[in-house]
């Protein structure tokens, strides 16, 4: 506005403030509101100059998530859709695929430059690596690729293609050539979709895999599922004693929160455990039942979903209570007197005045124990069997025992994807409080 | 009135049994563990054949089970010295700055605590392995920073709501540098703060397990790291020992924890 009229009162070929300001023989106004734009340019200045010292305070902290957590996890995704297992080891075939219309079997000229690269690269390390990584294209290429290669180099007579399809007759028919050529990218979307049992027929579609390779969207539903049963139980038990504690007399209130912070500050894995000694085949349940003659004979607890679910809701519990307990310590007991005094049942009032109030903090729970309980991974390991694995537990597998680094960088960035997803959605959904630690 | 009541004292007696229900559910496994670690027998079971403190003898001769522990406390200590210079540092500049891009950085800074743990072990350990530094200890620093690095910011974040900003103007006036200002003012007034989050960055290196299951040198691993496998091989009252050595740490973190609230409340009565 001031600039405005700095503008309008200044004469017409005097453009800049700095200009008039050199110049005060005008009118007093005129001066006045210009050097009133300087002073806010000034202000302005210190601003943003204070505005950078503050940010600078937390580039240490920036920097080093950057280099510590970031870069990494961008270079761990980029590994699922990393293909330079195939196209490093056979730089000219995977260029002479790209080129090629994928109709049929390709001409002998692209043949010999695969059969050339093959006996390159035979009783190198190189081979290795490329025969695993076809072979997760389709299972027996590993054996058809080495095989391929060894008898390429032992020698042969003929064209490239005859040669080829004296050693094994699947290089007459299209499916390897078309398997190659869809894979001669840089990137590929092979691990990425079979993480979730997709995969591309030749024509380039997005099919199913075929069933018996098919477990890893049974593995997801089941994360969720887990997940899911986790943070409902823990919302019901973690909201009734929230709101049960905030009820109490001071003295038992203070207690009661002790334990819930003894709880929340003793590892997890000690946690475990404890369920470990509760449930084994001759822990203290077992034993009380056995005592009370409630069971003839002991009843095998670890490894079933039982364990599973009591164990988490355990773990979690306290990270629902927490933030509710916070929220609901903010919301004043007039409110309810005064739904009440305005004529609402005691229910009433409390499922349309009091629960939205404590939305927020329902929010922060459920975050805190839906994002927490989709990555387990310990608590499964442990008290679960085979069947009660998580995705964590997958990813972990392709790391350390199957080194299938695609596979396990795939699984890692759709977990981390749907734990992103369930973070927003929760976010929207309830708005988070300000968390209070 | 009395009919009106009736319901109500029910719900209410309903709700306490809850609660009681909840508390026994918290702290009861807990209790389980300690006696287990004072069993004279070989298994890992109730009742005991007697009491001895022959599985802490073990405990304290085992090499492998010492130099856990040790290591331990080295990853946790060099954790929490980096986490708190870097996260008090931040939280100090965020509670200044006005502009978006301070919520930005605010985001960014948290979103550890919610990236699934193990995408963050994998994450990193395929990045180490290629830098070739997975195997030694800092890589498991590095790690435990990046995740407890939230813990403080927001610790001392929450403290500095209470901090009246007009103190460290008054030092300005009084002729003191800005260091001088936030070492002699702010510090003395947000170290409670600035303790708990230092404890809680040090209690969760002290308990991390999963990404020390992929990052840090063999030879030396962690004390959750030994127990892990103690837990998946052979489970013999010795894992009792250290889970008691665990539990008893946690409750000495959690004790100054709370001592350090009670001073922050006591530092918020003080100040104007």
């Amino acid at each position: 506005m001031a600039a405005g009229l700095a503008q309008v009162a200044t004469p017409p070929g005097q453009e800049t403030a700095a200009a008039s300001a050199r110049q005060p023989s005008h009118q007093g106004v005129s001066v006045a509101l210009v050097a009133n734009d300087d002073l806010r340019r000034r202000l302005r200045l210190i601003d943003r100059l204070r505005e950078a010292k503050a940010l600078a305070l937390t580039l240490p902290a920036l920097l080093f998530l950057i280099v510590a957590l970031i870069a990494p996890l961008v270079f761990f995704m980029s590994r699922a859709a990393d293909n330079t297992d195939l196209t490093d080891h056979m730089p000219r075939t995977s260029q002479a695929m790209a080129g090629w219309d994928g109709d049929g079997v390709p001409p002998e000229d692209i043949q010999r430059i695969l059969a050339d690269e093959l006996s390159g690269i035979a009783g190198t390390p190189a081979l290795a690596v490329l025969a695993r990584r076809l072979n997760y294209q389709e299972a027996g290429y590993r054996s058809l690729i080495q095989k391929t290669a060894n008898g390429l180099r032992a020698g042969g007579v003929g064209t490239a293609a005859e040669r080829l399809t004296a050693i094994d007759a699947r290089w007459a028919e299209p499916p390897i050539w078309q398997t190659l050529r869809q894979e001669s990218g840089r990137w590929t979307s092979f691990f990425m979709l079979a993480a979730i049992d997709l995969k591309k027929d030749t024509a380039g579609a997005i099919t199913s895999a075929p069933a018996e390779r098919a477990i890893y969207q049974r593995v997801f539903a089941r994360t969720f599922i887990a997940s899911l049963s986790v943070t409902l139980i823990c919302l019901m038990l973690g909201y009734a004693t929230a709101y049960t504690l905030l009820r109490l007399r001071t003295g038992l209130g203070r207690i009661a929160l002790l334990v819930i912070l003894i709880s929340l500050w003793t590892s997890l894995l000690v946690r475990t455990l404890a369920w470990i000694i509760i449930l084994q085949k001759n822990g203290v349940l077992n034993s009380a039942l056995m005592g009370a003659g409630i069971l003839d004979e002991p009843v095998q607890f670890i490894r079933t979903w039982f364990a599973v679910i009591l164990a988490m809701v355990h773990l979690l519990l306290p990270l629902m209570i927490l933030p509710i307990l916070a929220v609901m310590r903010g919301i004043p007991p007039s409110y309810m007197r005064a739904a009440q005094s305005l004529g609402a049942a005691p229910l009433r009032a409390f499922w349309s005045v009091y629960l939205p109030l404590t939305y927020p903090g329902i929010g922060a729970g459920v975050v805190f124990v839906a994002t927490t309980s989709l990555g387990f991974f310990i608590t499964p390991e442990l008290l679960g069997g085979p069947e009660h694995q998580m995705i964590s537990y997958f990813v972990a597998f392709f790391t350390n025992m199957s080194v299938n680094w695609g596979l396990a960088s795939a699984l890692g960035v759709w977990l981390f994807v749907i734990t992103i997803a369930m973070f927003a959605g929760v976010a929207r959904g309830f708005g988070i409080a300000r968390i209070k630690p | 009135m009395s009919t009106a009541a009736l319901p109500q004292r029910a719900g209410a007696a309903f709700l306490n049994t809850i609660l009681l229900g909840m508390l026994c559910f918290l702290l009861l496994p807990i209790l389980f563990v300690i006696p287990l670690s004072l069993s004279a027998g070989e298994f890992f079971i109730y009742p005991m054949p007697g009491l001895s403190l022959r599985w802490y003898e073990e405990f304290f001769s085992n090499r492998a089970w010492i130099s856990s522990l040790w290591s331990s406390i080295v990853v946790a200590t060099s954790t929490m010295v980096l986490a708190t210079i870097l996260g008090t540092l931040a939280a100090i500049g965020l509670w200044q700055s006005r502009s978006r891009l301070g919520m930005v950085i605010l985001v960014v800074l948290v979103s550890p605590l919610i990236i699934p743990v193990v995408v963050v072990a994998i994450a990193l350990f395929f990045f180490y392995a290629r830098l070739g530094f997975a195997n030694s200890m800092w890589s498991l620093v590095m790690g435990h920073t990046a995740i407890a690095l939230p813990l403080v910011v927001l610790t001392v974040a929450a403290t500095l709501q209470t901090y009246n900003p007009n103190l460290t103007r008054a030092a300005a006036s009084l002729g003191a540098s800005p260091v001088r200002a936030f070492f002699d003012v702010m510090l003395p007034l947000i170290a409670p703060g600035v303790a708990t989050g230092a404890l809680l960055a040090f209690a969760m290196s002290f308990d991390e397990c999963v990404l020390s299951l992929f990052l840090g040198s063999p030879e030396q691993r962690t004390l959750p790291r030994q127990l892990f496998s103690g837990l998946r091989e052979s489970i013999t009252p010795v894992v009792a020992v250290a889970a008691t050595l665990i539990i008893v740490l946690a409750g000495a973190l959690l004790l100054a924890s709370l001592l350090l609230k009670a001073r922050a409340e006591k530092l918020r009565g003080e100040s104007p």
